[in-house]
């Protein structure tokens, strides 16, 4: 399949200035599944639960959540937003779930202790939840497009933020692309690890920031996702 | 959480906020050495580790809060081959102390590295926070002092003082060496002139003056060399202030 260069006929000084190009069969673009699409995006959303399992269930060895060939918990409803890195082969490369704070979340019913005061349950706060990359897409480059589709989603949808349980030390990784993360307690101790929960900014400057990085200006979004938007 | 568990927190939400504020590495250094004090460190120490090309420590310290006796010592006598701390925290994801380091039976000068820390400059103990980039390990901020705070809480909370004061630093350290035109502010507010806000509804959204909001967009005109808010927008687009 022609790379997404070729197609766009980009001149070779483009090519020489622009960063490395991101390795072959990784991201060409991040595709939103929520209850209005998720019937058309069926494989999207099974390869996206089969990639669950083989990060958090056989890596990271989250045996709780072990629903034989997928990852699950409580929260994958029709209320969940998920966010899928494809590749050039439409292959779930990536992904992570967006779920409204309104509704009982991960962070209200089970690690509402994480927070100091109370936890952040307003319409325009979605909580994020299972990012995982395949191993084989963790590059610099996706990484960064991952954040993009966040953000652009999230602006889209005139989201504040998000906020998230993540590992203490991975909050510098995302503040050196240019993510703004604002802590809601003081990390504690989960299941071996150190974690903290956080409240992770969208705004124009991050995107700004988080583009500079990825080495990428446009659209990550799947331009069906623009259309679906519109259509709420 | 607890109740120390929630003080702590409040001194982390403040340091936050008081980094954000820092203007120059020299503020950040003295801010962040005032923070740390509160869990009985005196000093610290944000250093990436020497590569081939810059083989030597004092090229790659990003913030430094050693005591200037010690900092010289160290660099003079290449203590950085020797010290169990450097060695250990390449390998490490998560915040130790000093003392969890294991010192090598045969590495002698690694154990005179300690010694001499907490003997001559009142190092006796210290906390060691790795921190991670896209592609690994990148850098360590080490703090240290005669009598720190250990517990659990303590540890917690210099964790995320360690992530937001090298958080800052790096900032710091890019807005130096990327031509800045205009100050946070005058950005803050010609970002949403571009957006088409009115100076009422900028002032709005600041929380600040309608007439704070003219005075920033008229001394960010002057700044960029534009005649009118237009082509202020434009300027500011064009030097990369803010985005397109």
């Amino acid at each position: 399949m022609e790379s997404t260069d070729a197609a766009q006929g980009a001149s070779l000084l483009d090519r020489l200035l622009r960063p490395a190009a991101a390795p072959a069969g990784v991201l060409i673009m991040i595709r939103v599944i929520d209850r209005l699409n998720r019937d058309r995006f069926r494989r999207s959303l099974d390869q996206q639960f089969r990639l669950r399992r083989d990060v958090f269930v056989t890596e990271r060895g989250w045996t709780a959540f072990d629903h034989g060939a997928y990852e699950m918990d409580a929260y994958d409803t029709d209320d969940a937003v998920y966010l899928v890195t494809l590749d050039a082969g439409e292959t779930v490369v990536g992904g992570m779930r967006l779920h409204p704070t309104l509704k009982p979340h991960l962070l209200s019913d089970t690690f509402a202790h994480m927070v100091d005061g109370a936890v952040p349950r307003r319409a325009d706060i979605f909580e994020l939840t299972r990012f995982a990359l395949k191993a084989s897409a963790r590059n610099s480059r996706t990484y960064c497009e991952l954040f993009l589709g966040l953000l652009e989603y999230g602006l889209g949808e005139g989201l504040a933020g998000t906020t998230a349980l993540m590992r203490t030390l991975r909050i510098p990784v995302i503040q050196n692309i240019g993510m703004k993360v604002t802590p809601l307690g003081l990390p504690q101790e989960i299941d071996g690890e150190l974690q903290t929960a956080v409240l992770i900014e969208m705004s124009e400057d991050s995107l700004a920031q988080v583009q500079r990085s990825a080495g990428r200006f446009e659209s990550v979004l799947e331009p069906s996702a623009l259309r679906n938007a519109s259509m709420r | 959480m607890s109740g120390l568990a929630f003080s702590h927190f409040q001194t982390v939400l403040d340091a936050v906020e008081a980094f954000e504020r820092t203007d120059s590495l020299a503020a950040l250094r003295d801010r962040l050495t005032a923070v740390i004090a509160r869990f009985g460190f005196s000093h610290f120490c944000y250093a990436t580790p020497p590569t081939g090309i810059r083989p030597k420590f004092g090229g790659g310290v990003l913030l430094n809060g050693w005591p200037a006796g010690w900092f010289d010592h160290y660099c003079d006598a290449n203590f950085h081959q020797h010290d169990p701390v450097a060695q250990f925290t390449r390998k490490q994801s998560r915040a130790f102390l000093w003392s969890e380091a294991p010192i090598a039976a045969d590495n002698a000068i690694g154990r005179a590295v300690m010694e001499i820390a907490a003997t001559d400059y009142r190092l006796h103990a210290g906390l060691c926070v790795p921190i991670h980039g896209l592609a690994g390990y990148q850098a360590s901020i080490s703090f240290a002092g005669a009598e720190i705070d250990d517990r659990l809480e303590a540890r917690a909370a210099m964790e995320m003082i360690a992530v937001y004061a090298v958080n800052r630093c790096n900032q710091l350290r890019t807005e130096a060496t990327v031509r800045r035109l205009l100050t946070a502010r005058e950005r803050e507010v010609m970002a949403w002139v571009a957006a088409g806000k009115t100076a009422w509804d900028i002032g709005c959204i600041l929380v600040i003056s309608e007439d704070t909001v003219n005075k920033l967009v008229a001394s960010a005109m002057r700044r960029l060399n534009a005649c009118n808010r237009p082509q202020a927008v434009a300027e500011a687009i064009r030097h990369g202030e803010i985005a397109p």
